[in-house]
């Protein structure tokens, strides 16, 4: 296969992507076009939901103006979406054609999680223990705070992994030969006796204890020593562990103390050469791979059972179907270009299928920017993208680059381009992909201001440097004119605002802990931040949910009381009153809060959480509350969570009780692990406002941009290196056919943890994988960093922790030349306002220097930092009304409730008919005859013939089940009946079978409506006659009289509607029974 | 009958009618309405199949016939019912677009398919949509009647764009004298020199190419806004107080979530508007699918306590209640906690049985109220208490009697209770009962069960959350609804996702052609979506006067768009350009910060404080005189002395968590599990045996807990913990017996209630384990998960807990000596004391029981004194002195006294945000 008709558009940060993909679109599509294609014909695949809003937005827009009218309306029928909702419609089009089930449910857990459910489902508890011993060996990823080894981890990295990159279960054992081989290398070979090396530990550790006892120092570190021994003659009890070999050839005395761990040292640095370690690293390495392949199987099966895909399936589902005959030629002559965002963020299994894709369209734009490659943790895979960009070149696809920014001022743009132009260059990215022109205007007024900022931040951990930073945002915002920016809305010169200004950070941890140092300068902060069911909003949802579960829930109670102000007492009066009282004081909230309880028996959990803050005017509270904006909005967040709860019973076919949305807010609101980190997932709303300084981290900083960018965490230190779930492959080329083919996993076990610095890692390191991985490390850490840099439109802000005179940048200095030296030097002498000027270096030896504006800050504790006091402003709602509401809609046959002024009738006139209605059984449903006998008095129009007139009635007697009861014939002559007394009385009539009526009725509270339905309206010269047919069985005339009384409201409430249509008045009101045969008047 | 009939207008609309005083005969009908009425004037009977009848007959028939071949067959033998369903959707639309049923010459395998599927016409397929307009088409087509059923019918949408069935129909009612007309609206519109009227104008120009290139000028005149804000709840309050201060006639399209513009419009004192909610969670509903989930093993703790929880389930109120209990504190069913609760439940509903039977005279109540207990039972057992279905599955029969029972008592129910409430349930619970009655399995698992419910039982059921009030203001759903002219119309919700789409047509290009030449025409699908935009249209060329389009940035915590339109108007109106804009928006956020240009009148609220973290507390009165000695435990004198505010909350004023309270998970159920393991394994001497039957007994005793009372385990995403634990208490009870043979203890009792007398009254508790060696010496064992809390604790003298036990088992000593005192850490299977006569392997450094006691007396005299005045001291507000201190303890004494550290009673205290504690950091 070849990359004709393959366009990959190298889009640089700020370079207007969104602009250029519309362009490609429209002028794809707009019938003004040289050869334009249906709209049908489009695929359009972006990489969020955002995108893809955007995208649309502006298609149907520039269509619109194009006056392309049609093809705007037909946009929908294109395929323009989210990855996901792409494969997702292409799965539901041709499911029966690939042999799916079309309910193709997708899993709404984190896959991770379902992973590892299956894994344990299926995992016997011997091959549990067998892992469980092996890990203990090597305290494979050891916690020590919670004293556990992780064998899970690996196996669920290495589950997705093999998910992500199509791989099969059935490969992983060879898979586990590669890794085990591979790591086992590094390793000197096996000596022959093993007992022996296990022999002269024990001897060793002996007399090292005796010898180090007796000549105890007094000395911490030998003391520690003594202590290790213990331990590890303790440890060395049972199997061996490899971690205390590891620990005690390294084993540290005072120096007086030295020579007696000498030879113990010596004795135990043979333990790379145990051939029982080699055995063991092997059987481990094979059991997490084999544990992996259960878990995959089991999971397979998992999803099968239960009908539902995650996303790795409904990918790989289309690619399938992709290669179905039926599927290729529909779409082969549908698709006639595929356009691809953010193609450098796609996953291995993605790119398999937008090749495939490119094959039935034949015309494709790739549209991305490799060096923003920074979801690798997500499944992208930077590799592969310099592999595909190398194919496209080289078998008959183009490449073009978009080489304007239009989002910072020129000066950025050019130290920007400057600095990573040379630290790219190591990393295989010419000078033209990286450097770009200015193309925004910079207008005069932002002379004055720096393009640069440097914080140094005095500072000795990570909660400091939060503090430091929150003090220079405060710094910042106090003067907001000395930082001019420009509104990106109107392109006007404007003071600074909080929401202009972003701090990009490395973690969730870092993010929270700036959001808590600017939180308590009393700056607002549009962050995900968890917390949810922590704050008041959050307390005040949990709290009315259990008590309107159950009323003795007196804690419940209690913090509604205080949550809501003590019913306006002071807390003293209310607790005083609470021992008083035990079962409480009543408040305003419990009568609110009963009326609910009224209806929980039909409310939904969603529902119940909405009544609860009707009911409570939570919206109102929460304006009250302490930063009433977060308050307010964090109502949504939590309706989301109720809505998230309901979603997740529809997922899992469960029920979904109020109970269950209760034991939801428990589960998100308890912290679990996540990636690395541990957070909660009862996340508050991310305000979006001008009044709030975002923090966030730099992945989710992708795609936005900010007036003013500080660039926090610049001394990241973390690296990941060899011993790690990997992916590998063989290829070095990219093979358009199989793009997932010779793709591997490798996993080297670290065994000695928590020791870190022994021979292996130098080997590792050594090692050629342990150079990829290096060499990919460093590669991320540059591109996360042009990702960070080229966020600011007017001014970026470098801050950087300075710990005796000397600045921490370990992560800046990544951005480095050839030689590795780093490309910018930061004035971190210079003293607090200065102006001064950050130096970028660069391999030609031409260096660049940039105005930056130099803050010293401290961490100064947020509590002597006053906040300015709140004003809490809301909508004006007027005074309360005086009266109830009055229902809208009057139902005739309700009326005597619903329409209480209305006059009641009285009964008049009683005419017996010929015959009644003979009933052949016993008893008889009357609601069943009734249905029956009004549907044929409806059904029985003017001019029917007698055979069809039959033919009615006896469908209607079949269906309602009266056969043997009544005969259809008896329909018929009630019917007649009726129709000679009408007659007789009002002869010439015009009949209005069924006949809706509608009428407007005024109030003292406003207009109602009077709605209903005439059983037979006569329409006479003199006016109108209103006939109710009424089937019961009572045949005597008290019985008829006393039945029509009940109906006297409804006939009241038809006849005051007729009256009230124009032009004829209401002559007279009948009961027709034609059961009983009878017809009673109504005098209304 | 003069009849207006669109797709919009099943539910509320806007039509010329909506205002008009009073009309007979004039309806305004959706298709649904409209077919219905045919019906009924033709004498054709009701049909309301639901997709739970015709789902599996229509699988039936697929079932019955043999194609391994067919195009289908794999999916189908993936999921029959999925893929019933879907063919049976296709099967419909075709009909609908005029299918005979019949072979398509030339139309394909897929055709073909589908028409034998049809074809086996022995299993009755009950009538769908599609086929009541056929039947209706039939009976008008023979009709004698010379007379036209109606005489107009107005159509909204254009009539070519009606499927072809429905076509058919205008045609015979044409024929029969029914004039058949397709409405224009007719919308004078706003002035043109607004910027509304600008856009209105446009929008009516829309079908030929923009001539005059130039875009408007947009003023900014508020005849066109775009209100914004963060969510649904701030932009509802200034879209009410919008609504309240305009005078003039106002039409609200309420595309989504309308329940906070509900709950604004109440408080503006407008009339509600009226809400129905549609949804698959109403309770009754949830008695089924919990039921069945109950049927299998492992039983899920949870769903047990959400079903003894729900409002109207089989187990609402105090039986339901107490067992709620039972099931937090030991997740399981049948467990110790649960037994004793079922004993409680019998011996209140027999005392308050034969008590009302008594006062109501019975001659016979001892033995009515006996029964009336064992019928309430025996429900318990029926309903929880029957073992599930294992790895094999449930026999049908098994799942169908299930049904049967839970229909029958949703159909007792419903006999005397509100329909809306239990119909829909019984419903379903019939659904459920014939579609296993239709089942051709004979085993279900999990899996199979809540599949079969999801896709044959569960449908959304309407409820009519909030009623229409008279003087509402007009409100439509969708704005095809919208057919004449109002003042302002307001669209609330105005995002992406909103628009309708018609559905997919799965046929390609060759099936098509087959179709149409077989007479078999679907409609034009960008037609309808322009049909879809026109209606969308209307909305803004209805309004007079201003136009209102409300975008929350986020609802229900997704991001929203603005509705595909906007784009439209942006275009037409050239506002590409953003300050352009801006003058059309407005954001909530900015106007409650008096931003900007004047729009709604905001004023200044009154803050409500949270509960502030006071240091002291004042109640002015002694709140140890209402001590009556009913004696108070180990764990409340802990909490007396280390936070007694606390204790006021929990001991005085009584505040405890209801029968939805935290299920024990964790350390705690750890905890609980080992103890209840040691109490068992006491019982059955198990201490006595050899090493091997001990391990042996300790696996069984421990195997059976967990499944009475620690269940929580066994659910998915336990069993990597319940291995871990499983091994840790394994360890620990080997450890527990090794060490009583090595420091020659042998236990004496567990659980032995015990009494101590303290300066603030007798503590009642009960001893963990009390041992006693060869010399018949006693000591205390008491168990804890954790290790290194203990320790600390015995290191610092804070055990208050051991302390007090230690002297309740002293005061039964005859010698007064104090007895020897352990914690035993079940984490890592080590005795933790100070006392070197516990024989431990190892005795920590720290003061002796006896020290701690006497300290904790003094503090505890010193807090009882404060009480006493009517002070209560908090441990860890910010404001909050330390206890001693603010005890006014001389430094110089603090040695003597017990003082815990500063957030230690917080940890699992229940009250921070009663305290304060929880919103120090908000105020
Ligand atoms: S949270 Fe802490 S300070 Fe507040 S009542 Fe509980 S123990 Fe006392």
């Amino acid at each position: 296969m070849n990359a004709h008709g393959l366009t990959i558009v190298g889009a640089s940060a700020g370079s207007g992507k969104t602009y250029r993909l519309t362009k490609d679109a429209i002028a794809a599509i707009d019938p003004a076009g040289e050869h334009p294609i249906a709209v049908e014909g489009l695929l359009a695949v972006t990489y969020t939901k955002k995108g893809h809003a955007e995208l649309a937005g502006r298609i149907r827009e520039k269509l619109v103006a194009a006056g392309a009218f049609d093809e705007a309306m037909r946009l929908p029928l294109a395929y323009v979406g989210t990855v996901h909702a792409t494969c997702l419609r292409l799965l539901q089009e041709f499911a029966l054609d690939a042999g799916l089930s079309p309910s193709v449910d997708v899993v709404a857990e984190d896959q991770g999680a379902l992973l590892r459910q299956a894994l344990e489902s299926a995992l016997s508890m011997d091959q549990h223990k067998a892992l469980d011993d092996l890990s203990a060996r090597f305290r494979l990823r050891w916690n020590g705070r919670i004293r556990r080894h992780d064998w899970l981890g690996p196996v669920s990295d290495i589950m997705e992994l093999a998910r992500g990159n199509r791989i099969a279960p059935e490969a992983l054992p060879a898979m586990a030969e590669r890794s085990a081989a591979g790591l086992l290398r590094l390793f000197p070979a096996p000596a022959k006796d093993g007992p022996a090396l296990d022999k002269a530990l024990v001897k060793e550790l002996a007399s090292t204890t005796t010898a180090l006892t007796s000549r105890d120092d007094g000395t911490a570190v030998t003391r520690i020593a003594i202590e290790l021994l213990g331990e590890a003659k303790k440890e060395l009890d049972g199997q061996g562990r490899w971690f205390v070999w590891a620990e005690l050839s390294t084993i540290k005395t005072s120096v007086s103390c030295a020579s007696a761990v000498t030879k113990l040292r010596e004795v135990a640095a043979s333990y790379e050469t145990h051939p029982r370690l080699h055995t063991d690293l092997r059987a481990l390495i094979f059991a997490i791979f084999e544990a992996a392949r259960i878990g995959l199987r089991a999971y397979q099966d998992w999803k099968a059972q239960r009908h539902v895909v995650d996303y790795v399936d409904m990918l790989d589902g289309a690619l399938r179907l992709l290669d179905h005959p039926r599927v290729r030629d529909e779409l082969g002559s549908r698709l006639r270009l595929a356009v691809i965002d953010e193609f450098q963020d796609t996953s291995p299994i993605q790119l398999a299928l937008f090749v495939k894709l490119h094959e039935l369209a034949k015309r494709s734009i790739w549209v991305g920017d490799r060096k923003q490659c920074i979801f690798e943790y997500a499944g992208a895979d930077p590799t592969l993208m310099d592999a595909v960009a190398r194919w496209v070149t080289s078998s008959g696809g183009t490449r073009d680059a978009l080489r304007q920014n239009y989002r910072s001022r020129p000066e950025l743009v050019h130290a920007c381009s400057a600095l990573f132009v040379s630290a790219l260059a190591r990393h295989d990215f010419q000078r033209d992909e990286v450097e770009v022109a200015p193309a925004r205007p910079a207008p005069q007024a932002l002379d004055h201001l720096p393009p640069f900022g440097l914080w140094c931040l005095d500072a000795g951990n990570k909660l400091k440097d939060a503090e430091a930073i929150a003090s220079g945002v405060q710094r910042l915002l106090q003067n907001p004119h000395a930082t001019p920016v420009v509104d990106r809305a109107t392109t006007a010169v404007r003071p600074l605002r909080p929401g202009d200004i972003a701090i990009l950070v490395a973690t969730n941890a870092e993010t929270s802990a700036v959001a808590g140092a600017l939180h308590a300068r009393g700056i607002r902060v549009a962050v995900a931040r968890a917390g949810l069911l922590g704050t008041p909003e959050g307390t005040l949802a949990d709290a009315a949910l259990r008590w309107l579960l159950d009323e003795d829930d007196s804690l419940a109670a209690a913090v509604l009381d205080a949550i809501t102000g003590y019913g306006g007492q002071d807390s003293d009066t209310w607790l005083a009153a609470r021992l008083h009282d035990p079962a409480g004081p009543t408040s305003v909230w419990r009568d609110a809060l009963g009326h609910v309880r009224g209806a929980l028996g039909v409310l939904s959990p969603s529902e119940a959480l909405d009544e609860v803050f009707a009911a409570l005017d939570a919206v109102h509270l929460a304006a009250r509350w302490p930063d009433p904006a977060q308050r307010v909005a964090n109502l949504d967040a939590l309706r989301a969570l109720a809505l998230h709860y309901e979603d997740r019973c529809a997922q899992e076919r469960e029920a979904g009780t109020v109970a269950g949305l209760l034991r939801h807010f428990d589960a998100m609101r308890t912290e679990t692990l996540r990636r690395d980190e541990v957070l909660a997932s009862d996340d508050q709303h991310v305000p979006s406002d001008d009044g709030a300084v975002i923090v966030c981290t730099y992945h989710k900083a992708k795609g936005l941009e900010w007036p003013v960018v500080v660039l926090a965490s610049l001394d990241r230190g973390e690296r990941r290196n060899a011993f790690e779930v990997c992916p590998e492959t063989d290829c070095a080329t990219f093979n358009p056919e199989e793009p997932l083919a010779k793709r591997w996993i490798r996993y080297w076990p670290w065994p000695f943890s928590p020791i870190k610095n022994l021979p292996l890692l130098t080997a590792a390191e050594a090692s050629d994988e342990g150079k990829r991985i290096a060499l990919r490390e460093d590669k991320e850490r540059v591109r996360l960093l042009y990702v960070g840099f080229t966020r600011a439109r007017d001014h970026l802000v470098l801050a950087v922790r300075v710990a005796k005179g000397k600045p921490k940048t370990e992560w800046l200095d990544t951005l480095s030349t050839e030689r590795g030296d780093p490309l910018l030097e930061l004035p971190i002498d210079a003293p607090d306002g200065a102006d001064d000027v950050v130096r970028i270096h660069a391999d030609s030896g031409q260096g660049t220097a940039m105005p930056a504006r130099v803050w010293r800050l401290g961490s100064v504790a947020a509590a002597s930092v006053a906040a300015p006091p709140e004003v809490h402003r809301w909508f004006k709602r007027p005074a309360a009304p005086t009266s109830d509401p009055l229902r809208y809609r009057i139902t005739p046959s309700n009326a005597r409730e619903d329409w209480p002024e209305l006059a009641m009738p009285k009964l008049g006139e009683l005419v017996p008919l010929p015959a009644g209605m003979p009933i052949d059984a016993k008893t008889a449903a009357y609601d069943v005859l009734g249905d029956a006998v009004h549907g044929f008095l409806a059904a029985d129009g003017d001019g029917l013939a007698s055979i069809e007139r039959h033919a009615r009635a006896h469908r209607l007697i079949v269906a309602a089940g009266l056969i043997g009861i009544v005969r259809p014939e008896r329909l018929v002559e009630a019917a007649d009946r009726l129709r000679v007394f009408v007659e007789a009385r009002w002869p010439g009539a015009t009949w209005h079978r069924e006949i809706p009526i509608e009428a407007m009725i005024a109030s003292p509270r406003g207009a109602r409506r009077v709605s209903g339905t005439i059983d037979l309206l006569l329409e006479t010269r003199d006016g109108y006659v209103i006939i109710d047919h009424k089937t019961f069985p009572g045949t005597t005339e008290a019985a008829w009289r006393a039945k029509t009384v009940e109906f006297l409201p409804q006939l009241a409430a038809y006849a005051e509607a007729l009256r009230r249509v124009a032009g004829k008045g209401v002559i007279g009101c009948w009961v027709h029974l034609p059961v009983g045969g009878g017809m009673v008047e109504v005098i209304a | 009958m003069k009849l207006l009939v669109g797709w919009g207008l099943s539910g509320p609309s806007f039509t010329p009618h909506t205002d008009a005083t009073a009309r007979v005969g004039e309806p305004t009908w959706g298709r649904s309405e409209l077919l219905r009425d045919l019906e009924l004037r033709l004498g054709l009977p009701r049909e309301d199949a639901l997709a739970s009848v015709r789902v599996p007959r229509w699988y039936a028939r697929i079932a019955k016939l043999p194609s391994p071949n067919a195009f289908y067959a794999k999916s189908f033998e993936v999921d029959p019912l999925g893929t019933a369903q879907m063919l049976l959707a296709w099967r419909d639309a075709l009909i609908e677009s005029g299918w005979n049923g019949l072979r398509i010459a030339g139309g394909g395998d897929r055709l073909d398919a589908l028409a034998a599927i049809e074809g086996c016409s022995e299993i009755a397929l009950p009538l769908g949509t599609a086929d009541r307009l056929v039947r209706a088409g039939l009976n008008l087509r023979t009709s004698s009647s010379k007379t036209p059923l109606y005489d107009d019918i107005a159509l909204v949408e254009p009539r070519a764009l009606w499927s072809q069935r429905w076509q058919q129909l205008f045609s015979l009612l044409e024929t029969s004298g029914t004039r058949i007309v397709e409405m224009r609206p007719d919308f004078p519109g706003a002035p043109t020199d607004t910027d509304l009227g600008r856009l209105q104008q446009r929008m009516r120009g829309e079908t030929r190419r923009s001539s005059d290139k130039l875009p408007p000028r947009i003023t900014g005149d508020g005849s066109l806004l775009l209100l914004r804000g963060e969510t649904p709840a701030e932009l509802a309050e200034l879209t009410a107080s919008l609504l309240a201060s305009w005078r003039d006639d106002a039409l609200v399209i309420r595309s989504l979530d309308s329940a906070p513009l509900e709950a604004a419009l109440l408080r503006h004192h407008l009339p509600s508007q009226g809400r129905t909610g549609s949804s698959h969670w109403r309770p009754a509903m949830q008695v089924l699918p919990l039921a069945l989930e109950l049927a299998f093993e492992p039983r899920d703790p949870y769903r047990v306590l959400e079903l003894l929880t729900l409002p109207v389930g089989p187990f609402r109120g105090f039986v339901g209640s107490m067992l709620a209990k039972a099931v937090s504190r030991q997740p399981g069913i049948g467990g110790q906690e649960w037994t004793r609760r079922k004993l409680g439940i019998a011996d209140t509903l027999r005392q308050s049985e034969t008590r009302k039977l008594t006062e109501a005279g019975s001659a016979d109540a001892a033995a009515l109220a006996e029964a009336h207990v064992a019928e309430r039972m025996s429900r318990i057992e029926e309903w929880l208490e029957a073992p599930g279905a294992g790895k094999d599955g449930a026999p049908r029969a098994t799942l169908l009697a299930l049904a049967l029972r839970i229909r029958t008592w949703l159909q007792q129910r419903l006999a005397t209770g509100d329909p809306d409430v239990y119909g829909a349930a019984f419903a379903q619970a019939q659904a459920l009962t014939d579609a296993l009655s239709n089942e051709t399995r004979a085993t279900f698992s999990r899996e199979d069960a809540r599949h079969l419910l999801d896709t044959v039982v569960r449908a959304a059921h309407g409820h009519a959350l909030s009623v229409e009030c008279a003087g509402r203001m007009a409100h439509v759903a969708h704005p095809s609804a919208i057919l004449a002219p109002t003042a302002s119309v307001v669209f609330w919700g105005f995002v992406a996702g909103t628009e309708r789409r018609p559905a997919l047509v799965p046929w390609n290009h060759a099936e098509l052609n087959a179709l149409t030449t077989a007479g078999v025409v679907f409609p034009d699908s960008g037609k309808l979506l322009a049909t879809e935009s026109d209606a969308w249209r209307r909305g803004v060329l209805a309004a007079r006067q201003r136009v209102v389009f409300v975008v929350p940035s986020k609802m229900k915590g997704a991001a929203m768009s603005p509705h595909p339109m906007w784009d439209e108007i942006r275009a037409r109106l050239g506002l590409e350009d953003s300050a352009a804009i801006e003058r059309v928006t407005r954001h909530a956020q900015s106007l409650l910060r008096s931003e900007g240009p004047v729009l709604s009148s905001i004023v200044t609220i009154r803050p409500l404080a949270l509960p502030e973290g006071r240091g002291e507390w004042n109640l002015g009165h002694d709140l140890f005189t209402s001590e009556d000695d009913r004696g108070s435990s180990a764990t409340a004198l802990t909490t007396l002395v280390s936070c007694p505010l606390a204790w006021v909350l929990r001991e005085r004023a009584g505040l405890r968590s209801g029968a939805i309270a935290k299920v024990a998970e964790g350390p705690l159920l750890n905890g609980r599990l080992s103890h209840r393991l040691v109490e068992d394994l006491f019982w059955e001497n198990a201490f006595d045996l050899d090493e091997e039957a001990f391990g042996a007994r300790t696996d069984a005793v421990l195997e059976a807990l967990i499944r009475a009372e620690g269940a929580t385990l066994l659910l998915p995403g336990g069993a990597f913990e319940r291995a871990q634990l499983v091994q840790q208490i394994r360890g620990a009870m080997h450890e527990l017996r090794r060490y009583l043979r090595s420091a020659g203890f042998r236990i004496a009792s567990v659980e032995e209630p015990v009494q101590a007398q303290s300066a603030v009254g007798t503590l009642h508790g009960r001893l963990d384990l009390r041992l006693m060696d060869a010399s018949g010496n006693d000591a205390v064992l008491d168990l804890k998960w954790g290790e290194v809390t203990y320790q600390d604790l015995l290191k610092s003298g804070s055990s208050v807990q051991l302390a007090a036990y230690a002297q309740a088992l002293r005061s039964k000593m005859s010698d007064g000596r104090w007895p020897p005192a352990a914690y035993f850490a079940l984490a890592s299977g080590r005795v933790l004391t100070v006392d070197t006569r516990m024989k431990a392997p190892q005795t920590l450094d720290g003061p002796s029981l006896e020290a701690t006691w006497n300290n904790v007396e003094r503090t505890a005299v010193a807090v009882k004194k404060s009480l006493e005045q009517g002070r209560v001291f908090v441990a860890a507000t910010k404001r909050a002195l330390p206890l001693l201190k603010a005890l006014d303890v001389s430094e110089a004494d603090h040695a003597t006294y017990f003082a815990s550290t500063r957030e230690a009673p917080c940890k699992y205290c229940e009250y921070p945000a009663i305290c304060g504690v929880a919103w120090e950091g908000f105020q």
